[in-house]
């Protein structure tokens, strides 16, 4: 993981729901900071704890992580989607009226907060003003929390379908074609939107032409970012991380993401497997049954059989393989993250020497 | 596996809806990796055990199912066991059987099905595409000629908040459309998803802080929204007994005693929380121990053993 650290100014961390994205991406910005880097750490809804232990629990902006003494710095900032859409609004509306139109369209207010891929969007337009910025020798991005890892590659597709200009102009009633094929064009639009309005009412396609009308602004500066991040993910100075942990799905998850991940030309550098098995369990027989002899001494005799069970399960888990390139492997840890000292515990588990 | 006796009345034991014999829901939900898709799997081993047929829907841009228990699992079902079926719904599938049925203009069916339109249409309004699968889930419910000939449909539903974003999209929607069909149909589901004759949730959770925290509040946040309290499972259990001996930090067990030593006041800890919930989860907080196997087909197998050893079980 050194090498990957040393040699990316950006590290990208996927990964599907629940396997610890959120405290990796944290602990490699640890690890980073101690080998001498002044790295920002983005992340989006963390959990409580880890934003008090990062400082970011109560602030907008980019924070230097209290109680640090590194080499290296360590920053840490989350994203805000709603915010940054509202920055891409006010830099672009003709007029205050209207932004205020849009921020109060109900349809704006679903996809600045929930639309999927708007949180990929904005991850992605915030990475790439804080990569470009000088302001930092590394940045690793926490991806937004997702079913699968592969969710945040196909985000800027959803976006750009929203911010296509041909639709927008369908919305708008504009035509950008000449004669007969602007004419043809009218046309299917009109029957389009009178089919919508018989399924919908006419108060939604309302509300829908408003929502087009109002982004028309944004939208070429919105297509302008979702392009130049997307360049800058396939730059090979761009390291992917994929956080993933040892069960036969999430395996085989990770194994279609790598496929992907190099089909669309993108560096995995790395696959990390979080908490594979307990820091107790051994391969070897001998001090396996000297665990047991110990127990059954005591006259723990359901400890001894408990702990035969989960030895089996785990040498069987042990021996799930998957088919990926550098693999690192990290051992549950047997207390709860929490706070600056136990990330530091798993940085050093990422990065031995750091 | 030989048909039991009380397969011809599992029909009688479906819902009665407006004069027709529908099919239950049981959502099946909970954060990220506490293994909502094998709960979900074992919940329609349970449900075919007590000689229900199942559908088992799992939604999302690929399947769980299909290379895990080695199935071509698509919008159609496929056959896992005699009476469990898989499929997997995906939005652009759902959302061109709702277009489809209600445009009867092609041309107008044909500029709305197209790929372009239809993508900027889901994103500009996502709340459209929950719409579609909560429409193609609660057909048989509003249509007379909507057939599915299944006594439950058990759905291995989206995690946490994804989850709360579809069963809010029917409320959402029929504030913006005030007429319409769509108004109607978006209506008739927010009833649907209230009526504890037709739904069940249920919410999985590991004995780890994070994960009960989200299930509590997750817990209340259903009930708010539907009425229904949801069944509390706690995942991955380790039996242990009530205390832990102290052990001497020398000894070559040490490691392994404090490990349980914090699992079991961590199992504790959790176990108290959803207790707590009081009114917000329907009935006891079910306990599923950590089966320590890695194979899929009999993992599954053993968690469906869990499931119907509790009392309440496949009503």
């Amino acid at each position: 993981m050194r090498a990957v650290i040393e040699s990316h100014r950006v590290i990208v961390c996927a990964g599907s729901g629940g396997v610890g994205k959120t405290t990796i991406s944290a602990a490699l910005g640890v690890a980073a900071a101690k080998m001498g880097k002044r790295v920002l750490v983005l992340t989006i809804d963390p959990a409580r704890r880890l934003a008090t232990a990062l400082g970011i629990a109560n602030s907008a902006d980019d924070v230097r992580v209290p109680g640090q003494q590194y080499r290296g710095q360590l920053w840490a900032g989350t994203i805000a989607p709603a915010r940054i859409f509202a920055e891409y609004i006010e830099r672009h509306a003709r007029d205050r009226k209207t932004a205020e139109r849009l921020f109060n369209n109900s349809l704006y207010q679903q996809m600045s907060t929930t639309l999927s891929g708007s949180q990929e969007f904005t991850s992605l337009s915030k990475l790439h003003d804080a990569a470009t910025s000088g302001d930092y020798d590394l940045v690793i991005l926490d991806t937004p929390p997702a079913a699968h890892a592969v969710d945040f590659l196909r985000a800027p597709e959803r976006l750009n379908a929203v911010f296509d200009s041909a639709i927008i102009s369908l919305f708008m009633g504009r035509t950008t074609g000449l004669g007969l094929v602007a004419t043809a064009w009218k046309q299917g639009v009109m029957v389009f939107l009178q089919a919508l309005t018989r399924l919908t009412g006419s108060a939604f396609v309302a509300t829908l032409s408003d929502f087009f009308s109002a982004i028309d602004a944004i939208a070429p500066d919105i297509r302008e970012t979702n392009l130049r991040a997307q360049q800058l993910l396939l730059d090979p100075s761009v390291a992917f991380v994929l956080v993933s942990s040892l069960d036969l799905a999430k395996i085989q998850e990770g194994e279609a993401f790598q496929d992907e991940l190099a089909r669309a030309g993108f560096h995995l550098r790395k696959v990390i497997v979080n908490r594979a098995w307990p820091q107790w369990t051994q391969d070897d027989a001998a001090p396996r049954s000297a665990v047991r002899k110990s127990l059954l001494t005591r006259g723990e005799r359901k400890l001894a059989e408990l702990h035969a069970a989960l030895s089996d399960y785990y040498a069987a888990r042990r021996s799930l393989h998957p088919r990926v390139a550098d693999l690192l492997i990290l051992p549950e840890m047997v207390e709860e993250i929490v706070g600056l000292a136990a990330l530091e515990h798993v940085a050093t588990r990422l990065v031995p020497d750091a | 596996m030989t048909r039991r006796k009380s397969a011809p009345n599992a029909a009688d034991s479906r819902p009665t809806l407006d004069g027709r014999k529908v099919h239950r829901i049981v959502f099946v939900t909970g954060k990220g990796g506490v293994g909502k898709s094998a709960v979900a799997a074992a919940t329609a081993l349970q449900l075919a055990r007590a000689g229900k047929t199942v559908l088992l829907v799992e939604l999302g841009s690929r399947s769980f199912y299909g290379p895990l228990l080695g199935l071509a699992v698509g919008a159609d079902a496929v056959r896992w066991t005699p009476r469990i079926g898989i499929a997997r719904w995906d939005i652009e599938s759902a959302l061109r059987d709702y277009v489809a049925h209600y445009l009867v203009f092609k041309a107008a069916a044909d500029w709305l099905l197209n790929y372009t339109v239809m993508k900027a249409l889901m994103a500009a309004a996502p709340s459209l595409a929950e719409l579609a699968i909560l429409g193609k889930l609660t057909g048989p419910m509003r249509h007379g000629w909507y057939k599915r000939d299944v006594d439950v449909v058990v759905v291995d539903a989206y995690s946490t908040g994804q989850f709360m974003a579809l069963l809010r999209a029917p409320r959402g929607i029929s504030q913006t459309a005030a007429s319409g069909p769509m108004r109607r149909h978006t209506v008739a589901m927010t009833a649907l998803l209230s009526e504890p004759a037709i739904c069940e949730y249920r919410l999985v959770t590991l004995a780890e802080e994070m994960p009960t925290a989200e299930a509590c509040e997750m817990a209340r946040d259903l009930r708010a929204e539907t009425g229904i309290a949801p069944r509390i499972y706690c995942n991955r259990l380790i039996d242990l007994p009530p205390r832990l001996p102290a052990w001497p930090v020398e000894d070559p067990a040490a490691a392994f005693v404090q490990h349980m030593a914090c699992v079991a006041a961590r199992q504790r800890e959790s176990l108290r929380a959803l207790q707590a919930l009081g009114d917000a989860r329907d009935g006891p907080v079910r306990q599923l121990p950590l089966i320590p196997v890695t194979d899929a087909q009999r993992l599954l197998e053993a968690l469906a053993d869990a499931l119907g050893a509790d009392p309440g079980a496949a009503q």
